[in-house]
């Protein structure tokens, strides 16, 4: 077995190709373009950083240096990210695998389903009442939790949010309590039908992130997409239908669909990554989002320090950084009081 | 789970997908192997150095576009040039826009080479990989039950990883069902 090589700075610029194969080879290059043999020891290199990002033991740090170094470390990363979801995927619901073998069948059968189903909408049927239990996953303030649900779906619950869930083979059914939750659908016979205080959205398969936010359910379509459903059944509203990065707002009035931003985006993608990230936010603003997360709330006291902008990526469930950032660059008193911190301008 | 930054998850969701299409149709372009790959990687490069991806509609028929585009370009500058060739890119036909359908390789092929990458991978990576995989097993917890230190299972899980990945990476175009906007050259398949 071959020793992995310590992540280094791999040439991007190539040199003259070694064996020619055809007369039209000469200037075919381009600087961005690398050998085979190059490829292949990116894509170890990214397979070692995945790796450590799996095991916790990366520097988060050198890893954003190492993708940054060029597209062809953001390709070699993004590949091997594919190939371990791919995998998780193929494997669907099974647990405890002790060999691969048993993992064939069931994912035959989720395979044979993925091709004829990705995409298509049943119309809202009555829900028929089964007496199947629910089954409930929560979260606390500052804790996130993944959790596998019976088709093989994942749903990953951000800090202080629950939802619960009821399956049967046809029917997929989830319900947001309250929160936030990242949802990975695998294809089923159905949609996936999402309910929160009396909304719902039907998700095809993909990726979502449903957050339940003063009465009104905010779903992001990351791969997939979301069909919003009015208190009136099978009205039919031509704009309830969000696809791929755009979202679906949901109230007790008229749904509406809009393009998300990069912003929203690269938010959503933070806190699955235990990160919250401002991008030129009111202070006010940035601490109602931060707060989510703490179990001390961080509080303006001076109120004309609520419009003053800020940015950053810091770690959810730890202040520290943030508040530091508060003294230093923008002269903030930060007073510990109650267990909370108190925010004055510095005088 | 990793950081992925918007971009990242784009692309693996939208454009990775359509790797073989586009492998299929640099090779119409390129004509030999090494240059379609080529090829399909610069495209891959540009998108990541261009802002705007997020509005790119059909990302499938876009990065037909861009490969086309390139291989002219590529033409262009190369200092022989075969007529041939140019008649050829003039006849590539990229798909029209219609929306894109999830044409990715069957669910089938894939649980099929996940099998055969499992079996074919040494017995300790693979134990690695499916239990932080599959079981979802913190890592200090299978690192004691193993007696290996982490730095061992990131060796391990790394070198499982690679051995993943080469075999799901490993595209043959002609596994792919194009649909009937290509123009299918004869030789297409030989290339």
């Amino acid at each position: 077995m071959a020793e992995f090589p310590t992540p280094s700075i791999i040439p991007c610029r190539t040199c003259p190709p070694q064996d020619q194969q055809g007369g039209h080879a000469a200037g075919r290059h381009d600087i961005s373009v690398i050998r085979p043999s190059d490829r292949e020891h990116l894509a170890e290199e990214a397979a070692q950083w995945l790796a450590r990002l799996e095991l916790g033991t990366a520097d988060r740090d050198a890893f954003e240096r190492w993708r940054s170094r060029s597209p062809a470390h953001a390709i070699a990363f993004a590949r091997v990210q594919a190939s371990w979801e791919q995998f998780g995927n193929a494997s669907g619901a099974e647990n405890g695998i002790a060999s691969p073998a048993p993992i064939s069948r069931r994912a035959l059968m989720r395979a044979a389903m993925a091709a004829s189903i990705v995409g298509v909408f049943a119309g809202g049927g009555i829900l028929t009442s089964r007496a199947y239990a629910w089954d409930r996953a929560e979260t606390g303030v500052g804790e996130t939790k993944s959790v596998r649900l019976p088709d093989g779906s994942t749903a990953m619950l951000n800090t202080d949010s629950a939802i619960a869930w009821k399956m049967d083979g046809e029917r997929r059914v989830v319900r947001l309590g309250r929160g936030e939750v990242a949802l990975d659908i695998l294809p089923g016979t159905d949609t996936l039908s999402l309910e929160s205080a009396g909304l719902r959205a039907r998700l095809s398969a993909g990726r979502f992130n449903a957050r339940l936010k003063a009465g009104a359910l905010d779903v992001m379509v990351l791969k997939g997409e979301a069909h919003g459903e009015t208190q009136a059944l099978h009205s039919a509203q031509p704009d309830n239908r969000a696809g791929a990065y755009h979202t679906l707002l949901l109230t007790s009035g008229t749904p509406s669909v809009r393009a998300a931003s990069q912003q929203q985006m690269a938010e959503t993608l933070a806190w699955q990554n235990g990160e919250i990230l401002f991008q030129d936010e009111p202070l006010s603003a940035a601490l109602d989002e931060y707060n989510r997360y703490l179990r001390n709330k961080i509080v303006i006291i001076d109120s004309d320090l609520a419009g003053i902008r800020v940015g950053g990526r810091f770690t959810s469930t730890d202040p520290s950084a943030f508040l530091d950032a508060l003294r230093t660059s923008l002269d903030i008193e930060v007073q510990p009081a109650d267990g909370n911190y108190l925010l004055t301008r510095k005088k | 789970m990793p950081a992925l930054r918007p971009i990242d998850r784009w692309f693996i969701d939208e454009v990775l997908p359509h790797e073989p299409a586009f492998l299929e149709a640099a090779r119409r372009l390129e004509r030999d192997a090494d240059a379609a790959h080529d090829l399909v990687q610069e495209a891959f490069a540009r998108l990541f150095a261009m802002d705007g991806w997020a509005s790119i509609a059909y990302p499938r028929q876009y990065v037909l576009r861009m490969l086309r585009n390139m291989s002219i370009e590529r033409l262009r500058r190369a200092k022989i040039v075969e007529f041939q060739r140019i008649s050829d890119i003039e006849d590539f036909d990229v798909e029209d826009d219609t929306p894109d359908q999830f044409r990715i390789a069957s669910g089938k092929d894939l649980v099929g080479r996940v099998r055969t990458a499992l079996n074919a991978m040494p017995e300790r990576c693979r134990t690695v990989l499916i239990r932080r995989r599959f079981d979802g097993q913190p890592p200090r917890e299978i690192a004691r039950e193993l007696g290996i230190s982490l730095s061992t299972m990131e060796k391990r899980l790394a070198r499982a990883l690679v051995l993943l990945s080469r075999a799901l990476d490993t595209v043959e175009p002609k596994d792919v069902h194009e649909g009937p906007g290509i123009v299918q050259r004869d030789d297409a398949a030989t290339g």
